[in-house]
């Protein structure tokens, strides 16, 4: 049974049950369709996995095709083929990457982090994984901030940062005092307090090991740091640097960018940052 | 010093070379790599000053005139910059040699 919901700025109609909040909305409006099907193994080969779990990417005309192994996804501007177990691993490989290749086709390039949110300030926070994104993010929601995506942050055309998916994954450690499901995927899905609407961002902390202590980053070092946040899974445009490139810039002239090495930050240091 | 390099010379940036200003900082995307370069305040006042067709002695007597530190110095500065973004591929001289 098709259900609509509303993802990363996209009226998404599925057969597949998602992990959204359901809408009421026409379904002559839907920006993207999502339906079981065969995917066929096809086009140019533009990557593929020499260490860990087996994946490979093609491109054939205006699709990519991403091949997981257990889960196959056809990728085009409006609609993505799945086949697969629906189950949650497919799910998250739908919800993120698969989504961000699709958000790339529709020219809106992610990066990878987090977005927080109070009074209509947004806050993102960058960081590879392992080096305190979510740990900042639980703290900041603790203290009343609200999320507005974890992991996949994209932009809409003014520029805020568009509402992704309600929870957060956490580890079965970071989980223990909350109210949090196992998602079969291996950690905990959290549903921390969610924004509603675009949020504009006003500042932006990077945890980063480039930096030794707390401190404002200069242009050039920003830049650098949100190019390495660039939510690459796969090539999908030939402009896809360039655009990389001219979010980076505009976010370095529009927020303060701030260093901190990984997972050194007090809840006094987050709470001074956010509140700036 | 390279001495390939004279004060008058004039160059002539790569269409594929992406340039913003940022501040008193400048960024460069080479789009034929995708590979990044962060400018200081230096590079940034030589690489606006040949972009805009004056040579590499115009962008040193800016310097000079910008941070007032000696002529030799800036100078200095100036070919250090050049060689880079020369070796870079991210400008050419406006005459070949």
């Amino acid at each position: 049974m098709m259900a609509i919901y509303r993802h990363f700025g996209l009226t998404t109609a599925s057969t597949w049950r998602l992990p959204l909040p359901e809408m009421d909305v026409d379904a002559q409006h839907v920006d993207v369709h999502v339906h079981p099907g065969a995917v066929i193994l096809c086009g140019d080969p533009v990557w593929s996995s020499q260490i860990g779990p087996d994946c490979a990417f093609y491109t054939d005309g205006d699709r990519h095709i991403a091949d997981w192994g257990t889960a196959k996804f056809d990728i085009a501007e409006d609609h993505v083929t799945v086949a697969a177990n629906e189950n949650d691993i497919s799910l998250q490989l739908l919800l993120f990457p698969v989504w961000a290749a699709l958000l790339s086709m529709r020219g809106r390039d992610a990066l990878h982090g987090a977005v927080v949110e109070r009074d209509g300030r947004g806050l993102a926070i960058f960081g590879e994984s392992g080096h305190g994104k979510t740990t900042a993010c639980l703290r900041l929601i603790d203290m009343g901030w609200r999320l507005v995506t974890d992991d996949l942050i994209t932009f809409d055309d003014s520029g805020k940062a568009l509402v992704g998916p309600p929870f957060m994954r956490l580890r079965a450690d970071r989980a223990t005092d909350r109210v949090a499901a196992p998602d079969g995927a291996g950690k905990f899905r959290f549903l921390p307090p969610l924004t509603e609407s675009p949020v504009e961002l006003t500042g932006a902390i990077i945890l980063t090991d480039q930096v030794a202590l707390l401190r404002p980053l200069s242009p050039v070092e920003a830049v650098q740091e949100l190019l390495t946040a660039a939510y690459n899974v796969f090539p999908t445009t030939a402009s896809q640097s360039v655009d990389w490139f001219k979010i980076a810039v505009r976010l370095t002239r529009e927020i303060p960018m701030w260093g901190a090495p990984p997972r050194s930050l007090s809840s006094e240091q987050l709470y001074a940052l956010a509140s700036r | 010093m390279d001495t390939q390099l004279s004060l008058d010379d004039q160059f002539i940036v790569s269409p594929e070379a992406l340039f913003e200003r940022l501040g008193d900082e400048g960024v460069i995307l080479d789009t034929r790599t995708d590979i990044y370069f962060g400018l200081n305040a230096t590079g940034r006042y030589v690489w606006e000053t040949i972009a805009g067709g004056q040579s590499l002695n115009d962008a040193a007597l800016r310097l000079v005139d910008q941070f007032a530190i000696p002529l030799n110095t800036a100078r200095a500065d100036t070919l250090a910059v050049v060689e880079e973004l020369l070796h870079r591929q991210l400008i050419r001289p406006a005459e070949p040699r």
